[in-house]
């Protein structure tokens, strides 16, 4: 077995490093409040919800996302859940990934703020995790009541003094949104061809960044009102809702750290561009 | 075993849920065979989750096998390592038992969901956070003006970097637009033409397996 | 049965077939599910036109197929690495194997087959890491068969050639990450349906300066691989790597049909941009 050869045990990556740490932890501790633009996917989003959606519809939300991308999907859920409890919606919270009930929970304690004044059963329902994928989200849209028997607290379906609002709220015809938060990109072809081609109900996308390319022909093709992606889509959102959130923070962090990585760009061309010149030994491979 | 079992055998199955899925998502005929196909398409998922759930087994079995080799080599790197992988392997087999015992989901399971929240979401989040001191590194070491189309991609990147944040906006309103505009444009008409040849890639392959022409997953016929 | 008979058999059923979707959608029958029937009567073409070059390989002629420089850089990277006294690692990527990205695992253990017997020729160490609990088996029997069959069996020792990690995504990119540096490896060969973590096993082989060659026919994936890697297998390269690796020349044929998808598909683009300015949108037919 071949042994550890002996490194450089500071290079040019690990200052680098060092750097990248501090300009992404300083703004996260004290925010610089740089000014950010709106976009127009963002824009877009809020406008229906503002303006279209009526007041008071049953939006379904899918949380369909690990710890890893909790970051940057977390901000998004809590601004879009924020704005539709602002319009009294009333909203069936699901998972189709193992450990939503777990994502879930720290969603509500995260953003206390936007739960506060809500009542569970009353406003918002959490039908815990509903294993099956695209089958199970197929079986959503037919009926609730025929896909799970309680929710992710034990309470039954039918139980409607315990959840006063899923009285009236059983199949797909009864929202008029579903909010799909997910880091796969799997998730949103279920519900475009089992929500919004079978029963003609609207879609929110809730994606990573680099997810956006993948799902926008969707949006594109209409099958979805729009779509947010990562922390940028978050921090507009937040903005527009008035909620100083996860988001905003991040922005800056993440400001910072993208002029430090241009930075390096610039040097390391400033360096490719100086050593050119000398001759060097051939190195393996097209690099 | 022999080589029927081995490969023919195999080679049948899988050439068969290829036929058999073209025909679940091509063919309608009618609304009981569509009812019908819909069935067996999730019988046949089912068979998948249940073949999952019992090589999840052989893989727990497998990491065993490969850490408890480790330590009784006690290679000298491996051996911490290989220990709390074996312990957190235990203490998690016994609280899905346990979980299993009290019939209630394991994901709910007080005990599990401390481990989940405090043990393993701040190791997964801290993974995945690596990256972007992966980004930067790699953006500085491949991000160079070697030739004209390595100067493009170079361009497309600092505009899109600038866009994504607040600094770009400072110095000019246009990086936003931009950016959308390199986002929608350039980038979707990239991505689509790979997308028809994975799919192009991905017929030919199912067309090897049906004829029994792609083997190499199966080892050499000797 | 003969070539020929073969031949014939597979045209019949491809005519009969297209009949059918012809029938079905002129007399309104609704055989084929809405809007699948040019799909199907694609698919239908596709097949015959690879098998149809399957058979003209068959027949002895030689059908050329373009060059693949990953691929051929596999055997540079694992002779480097022998020089260099070090082990090749290979990893195809993590999760259940029943989703979408089945397809792409098969086209990894294609290339594992490949990459097991150059390193039985050149008597290299190889460590594959997995994250898919189905496919244990099977790399154990390919790893295996490339030793035994290349006269070099005292190189097979199941636990340190296969290594299952785990599958769950940054555990499995970490353990990963892990076993390139305490092993030292002097190839980083990656095939595989990957997501975030391409990235981590790229650099974490530039660490080590380690040869680098990965593949997926994961899009958004594909870039972190052009860019980070000495040598990438682009989108659907990975599933042509499964036949070059084979070193069949019928199967090898096949990857022409490839090809001849995409001349209909930039035919399907110039006559849909030739008829947009009429009024006419050929996507909307080719939906029906």
């Amino acid at each position: 077995m071949a042994k550890e050869e002996k490194r450089k045990p500071f290079g040019m990556a690990h200052v680098l490093y060092t750097l990248l740490i501090i300009s992404v932890a300083l703004p996260l501790l004290y925010p610089v409040g740089l000014p950010i633009g709106i976009s127009s996917t963002t824009k877009d989003v809020y406008n229906y919800i503002e303006n279209t959606l009526p007041a008071g519809s049953a939006v379904l939300v899918d949380l369909y996302y690990e710890m890893a991308a909790r970051a940057e999907l977390e901000p998004q859920a809590a601004a879009v859940v924020k704005h539709l409890f602002e319009k009294n919606c009333k909203l069936v919270f699901v998972s189709t990934v193992t450990y939503g009930p777990i994502v879930f929970e720290l969603l509500k304690s995260t953003a206390s703020d936007v739960f506060a004044g809500k009542e569970y059963g009353r406003d918002y329902v959490f039908l815990g995790y509903v294993a099956g994928n695209e089958p199970a989200v197929r079986s959503l849209a037919e009926s609730i009541r025929g896909t799970v028997a309680a929710d992710n607290y034990g309470n039954s379906i039918t139980d409607y003094n315990k959840l006063p609002m899923m009285r009236n709220i059983d199949k797909a015809e009864d929202f008029k949104l579903v909010f799909i938060v997910s880091s796969g990109t799997d998730t949103f072809g279920w519900y475009v061809r089992q929500w919004y081609t079978a029963h003609n109900i609207p879609l929110l996308f809730g994606a990573l960044s680099v997810i956006g390319p993948s799902i926008k022909p969707y949006v594109d093709a209409k099958q979805a009102i729009g779509m947010l992606t990562g922390q940028r889509s978050a921090a507009e959102y937040e903005v527009l809702v008035g909620r100083k959130g996860l988001g905003l923070a991040a922005m800056d962090a993440q400001s910072f750290a993208h002029a430090l990585i241009l930075i390096f760009i610039i040097i390391g061309n400033v360096v490719f561009f100086a050593t050119r010149a000398k001759p060097k030994p051939k190195e393996v491979g097209k690099k | 075993m022999s080589v029927v079992v081995r490969r023919t055998i195999p080679q049948i199955i899988v050439a068969l849920v290829i036929v058999l899925m073209v025909v679940f998502y091509f063919f309608y005929i009618n609304a009981d065979v569509s009812k019908g196909f819909t069935t067996a398409d999730k019988a046949l998922s089912d068979w998948a989750i249940v073949i999952t759930a019992i090589a999840a087994i052989v893989g727990g079995i497998d990491i065993l096998r490969y850490h408890v080799n480790q330590i009784r080599k006690r290679e000298k790197r491996q051996i911490v390592f290989s220990c709390v992988v074996i312990v957190m392997e235990i203490v998690m087999v016994l609280l899905a038992c346990y979980a299993l015992y009290s019939g209630i989901a394991i994901t709910t399971q007080p005990n599990f969901q401390w481990l989940y929240t405090y043990l393993y979401a701040p190791a997964d989040a801290a993974m995945y956070s690596i990256l972007v001191f992966y980004i930067a590194s790699a953006s500085y070491r491949t991000f160079r003006a070697r030739n004209p189309p390595a100067v493009l991609l170079l361009i497309v990147a600092i505009i899109v970097m600038l866009g994504n944040t607040s600094l770009g906006a400072m110095i000019w309103e246009g990086f936003l637009p931009l950016r959308d505009w390199i986002y929608n444009v350039p980038n979707t008409a990239a991505f689509r033409p790979i997308t028809m040849g994975i799919g192009f890639g991905l017929i030919i392959l199912g067309l090897r397996l049906i004829i029994g022409k792609e083997t190499t997953w199966m080892g050499r016929r000797e | 049965m003969s070539g020929k008979l073969k031949a014939l058999i597979a045209f019949a059923i491809f005519i009969v077939l297209l009949i059918v979707v012809a029938v079905s959608y002129y007399q309104n029958l609704g055989i084929i599910s809405s809007g699948r029937n040019v799909a199907f009567v694609l698919l239908l073409i596709l097949f015959l036109a690879g098998y149809s070059f399957i058979g003209t390989a068959k027949e002895g002629k030689t059908i050329p197929v373009r060059k693949i420089a990953a691929f051929d850089a596999i055997e540079e990277g694992i002779a480097r690495s022998v020089e260099l006294g070090k082990p090749v690692h290979f990893t195809l990527g993590y999760g259940p194997i029943s989703t979408v990205n089945a397809p792409q695992y098969l086209a990894g253990l294609g290339v594992l087959g490949h990459v097991a017997r150059l390193c039985a020729k050149y008597g290299a160490p190889l460590i594959s890491t997995l994250g898919v609990p189905e496919l244990i088996a099977a790399e154990e029997e390919i790893i295996r068969d490339a030793y035994y069959s290349g006269g070099k069996p005292e190189l097979y020792n199941v636990t340190y050639n296969v290594r299952y990690l785990t599958d769950q995504q940054f555990a499995y990119a970490s353990a990963v990450q892990a076993t390139l540096h305490r092993e030292n490896v002097g190839a980083n060969i990656v095939v595989g349906p990957f997501w975030a973590e391409s990235l981590i096993f790229m650099e974490a082989g530039a660490a080590i300066d380690a040869f680098q060659v990965a593949g997926t026919a994961r899009e958004t994936q594909i870039p972190f691989f052009v860019l980070a890697a000495d040598y990438a297998f682009i989108g659907e390269e990975i599933f042509a790597a499964g036949a070059m690796a084979s070193g069949d020349i019928e199967t090898l044929a096949s990857i022409r049909g490839q090809d001849f998808g995409k001349l209909i598909s930039w035919i399907l683009i110039v006559v849909g941009l030739i008829l947009l300015p009429v009024g006419i949108k050929l996507a909307e037919y080719l939906v029906k």
